[in-house]
């Protein structure tokens, strides 16, 4: 007979209540979808219909036609993709070099990287957007990439996979002649994967989601990226409550799917990282 | 542990190659910011004016007529940058950058004003953006002051225009205003308009310059109302009560659904006389008189007694109060007249409605409201920019600008004459609710502490956020009526004193 957590009225109960969380947590996504489908009446009617009395996909087409959403999409894209994969390369290599190379200031350098990683975003805008002036990066993709193509996470993140790599396996390398790089690619590199897609994942999303510097830094709509397509429903005087959902559906789509192929890599990297 | 020591060797090269390799990659369409801001110094201001209230004009004639006689105070120091008298012809190629917060359909008419702008000057280029709301602009305008590499143009509130007139960035507007060649018919514009972008603060300068302008409105169900036996909207706040206790009586609904917002709340206030909310002099609030504590009751009565509800802590805020309205929960909402064309989408003919006055305190008092909108406010550049700068102010202010604004946005035309002409006059046929918003306009006042001149100093931003912060602690009941005012008096002193005494010295 089954006793304590294994009875099968502990198992239901647990059933339902996580059923019970699960139905909480995705509720502001059904939410999402279902006024995305509606049309403005009724996404605004009080109690809110469950299901759309009369639902449609007008809004999506109306989204792709009537704006650059389209164009919004690729910019992001194109703009996550090599911040992330900056972030990945150069966390990396800093990762690496914190944790096998030895020079002089290698303590000071990590503290400050740490340090950095505290300094609230908002702080730093001013002061990036003079720098970007400055460098005639102004209203450019450049100025969307490069600034966030290297940060504290990333260091960290890596500098605490290497950390946990034993010595042994660099060694032999060395022994058989190995240079530094070489070491790096071919025996460092491949054992912090897990690290490595999580980096990659975790600071796509944060690209994909950045609203303020894309703002400060463009100025022309083709340079616009998702995020700023979604404040273009909230304009002075109206919120288009359907048109929103149905464009942060849309916006939502490809971080969603990548975060649902890589969340085993993203799990398993956070967790090696955070008992090292 | 075997460590390495430091060899940069292949690695530090590969890593710098791809570097170059990615920032060239992405380099492909830099466009550098062509715009070289000049800015000029500011003078000191001159202290402030005595505040002195100001009543709304009885009637439309009545307001015209103070129209003639209202002039824009001159400018009492040394201007910023004064305009080179110049006919159009010489106008030099320009290239002026406009930074706004008009997104969506607003930006598509923004566009439209725009093109319509560089096909009658085809030597001046505006390069026009959408820079968020207005927090964010004021913080990329922060920046560009910083770089020095400052707009042409924006849309800002009064505080703002202060604050980036004391750091001495502003173009002057007084010289061109009423340049003789170059200038404006004063005259055509609503003097509340020409008065709020006076500074009497800084000198009785124009830092701004009127551009568009919305209200507060009453938005009510026709049909509610008529099926209850009402012949129309409450005129008076005793009328108002009486509707609403029939309407939760017989329709067991709430009448009223109260959006927590600093205008809506002075605008019910003003219907008591309780203008304006700031005493410059004193560097105290207002709220502790009698149209206030009037004001406050009411609240409170609204509550207590179910006749009405704050939208505060819903999950749809922002759409609170018309979604109550459009779901015809509620008969009446308080909000800006701006939302016209939202609330006609959002009923989608489900109910007839329209908009009124905010109710009085008396039968037959003035419609009072309150006026409220973004101005146009230039930065000083090159003398080309400059005076192309103000070609495209005096554009978007024209009446037939005004006139295509007003119809695509909502908004309300800041010049008089736009009411004359045909094109206006039709689309308000085609929409009773602007055509009432329209006539209750002249009797709306700013918001600001003002004078028949100019402000006195537009209160900072954060002034707004305390009387919002009462207004919900009030509708949710946490704070009594005396509590409300109390605090309101109390933080308002200590909020106003501080700014107050580094706008003008202690």
């Amino acid at each position: 007979m089954a006793t304590g957590h294994n009875a099968p009225q502990t198992r239901m109960l647990a059933h339902v209540v996580l059923v019970l969380l699960c139905a909480f947590a995705l509720a502001p996504l059904y939410w999402m979808v279902t006024t995305s489908l509606k049309p403005l009446d009724e996404a605004l009617q009080v109690p809110p219909t469950i299901l759309p009395e009369t639902a449609s996909i007008t809004t999506y087409i109306d989204i792709f036609l009537e704006t650059m959403m389209a164009r919004w999409i690729l910019n992001s894209l194109f703009v996550a993709t090599l911040s992330a994969s900056g972030n990945v390369l150069f966390g990396a290599l800093a990762g690496y070099a914190l944790v096998r190379i030895r020079f002089r200031g290698r303590k000071v350098i990590l503290m400050l990287v740490l340090a950095s990683f505290m300094i609230p975003f908002e702080a730093t805008f001013i002061a990036n957007y003079v720098l970007i002036n400055d460098l005639g990066w102004y209203n450019t993709y450049t100025a969307l990439i490069v600034p966030w193509m290297a940060g504290a996470f990333a260091v960290f993140m890596f500098r605490q996979e290497f950390l946990g790599i034993p010595d042994d396996l660099f060694d032999s390398a060395y022994v058989d002649g190995s240079s530094e790089a070489r070491a790096f690619w071919s025996i460092g590199l491949p054992l912090v994967r897990a690290a490595a897609v999580t980096v990659f994942l975790i600071t796509f999303i944060w690209s994909w989601n950045a609203l303020l510097w894309p703002l400060f830094v463009t100025a022309d709509s083709e340079l616009r990226v998702v995020q700023l397509g979604l404040v273009s429903f909230q304009t002075e005087g109206a919120v288009f409550v359907n048109m929103l959902m149905a464009a942060a559906v849309i916006g939502i789509l490809p971080v969603g799917i990548l975060f649902f192929i890589g969340q085993r890599f993203v799990i398993e990297g956070v967790t090696q990282g955070g008992i090292k | 542990m075997r460590v390495r020591t430091f060899r940069p060797k292949g690695m530090m090269l590969g890593a710098l190659l791809l570097v170059l390799a990615l920032v060239a990659a992405a380099c492909g369409d830099d466009e550098p910011a062509a715009t070289t801001a000049a800015p000029a110094t500011t003078a000191a201001p001159a202290t402030t004016a005595a505040p002195a209230t100001t009543a709304a004009p009885a009637t439309t004639e009545a307001m015209e007529e103070e129209t003639e006689t209202t002039e824009a105070a001159p400018a009492t120091t040394e201007a910023m940058a004064e305009p080179t008298t110049t006919t159009l012809a010489e106008l030099e190629p320009a290239t002026i950058q406009f930074w706004h917060v008009y997104s969506g359909p607003l930006e598509e008419a923004m566009n439209e004003l725009v093109a319509r702008f560089e096909a009658k000057y085809p030597q001046i280029d505006v390069e026009a953006q959408f820079t968020g709301g207005y927090y964010p602009t004021g913080q990329k305008i922060a920046g560009a002051i910083e770089a020095n590499d400052l707009p042409n143009l924006t849309v800002a509130f009064e505080d703002a225009a202060v604050n980036w007139g004391r750091a001495g960035v502003l173009l002057d507007l007084t010289d061109y205003v009423h340049d003789p060649v170059i200038g404006v018919d004063v005259a055509d514009f609503l003097p509340v308009e020409m008065a709020r972008n006076t500074y009497l603060s800084e000198g009785g300068r124009m830092l701004s310059f009127p551009w568009t302008v919305a209200i507060a409105v009453m938005f009510y169900n026709q049909d509610m109302l008529s099926g209850l036996g009402f012949d129309g909207p409450a005129e008076t706040w005793d009328e108002f009560l009486a509707q609403c206790e029939v309407i939760l009586n017989d329709l067991n609904k709430s009448c009223y659904s109260i959006q927590v917002d600093a205008s809506m709340w002075n605008a019910t206030g003003f219907t008591f006389g309780g203008f304006p909310t700031i005493d410059v002099e004193a560097r105290a609030t207002r709220y502790g008189e009698e149209p206030w504590t009037k004001a406050l009751d009411l609240f409170a009565t609204l509550i207590e007694e179910g006749y009405g509800f704050p939208t505060v802590g819903r999950a749809d805020e922002a759409t609170a109060n018309l979604s109550d309205f459009a779901s015809q929960q509620v008969a009446y909402i308080m909000t800006s007249s701006r939302w016209v064309p939202f609330v006609e989408e959002g009923v989608a003919g489900s109910f007839n409605w329209s908009v009124g006055a905010v109710p009085q305190e008396f039968e037959g008092a003035d419609p009072v409201t309150v006026l409220f909108g973004p101005n146009a406010v230039a930065f000083n550049t090159t003398e080309a920019e400059n005076l192309a700068t103000w070609e495209f102010i005096k554009f978007l202010s024209s009446p037939e600008s005004q006139a295509y604004w007003a119809e695509t946005s909502g908004n309300l035309p800041s010049r008089l004459s736009v009411g004359d002409s045909v094109e206006y006059a039709a689309f308000l046929e085609t929409s009773p609710p602007m055509a009432a918003a329209w006539e209750i306009l002249p009797y709306a006042l700013s918001e600001l502490p003002m004078t028949d001149e100019g402000n006195l100093g537009p209160p900072p931003f954060s002034f707004r956020v305390l009387q919002q912060d009462v207004q919900a602690e009030l509708l949710t009941g946490n704070m009594t009526r005396e509590e409300a005012q109390r605090k309101l008096v109390e933080d308002g002193a200590t909020l106003l004193g501080e700014y107050y005494s580094n706008l003008f010295g202690s």
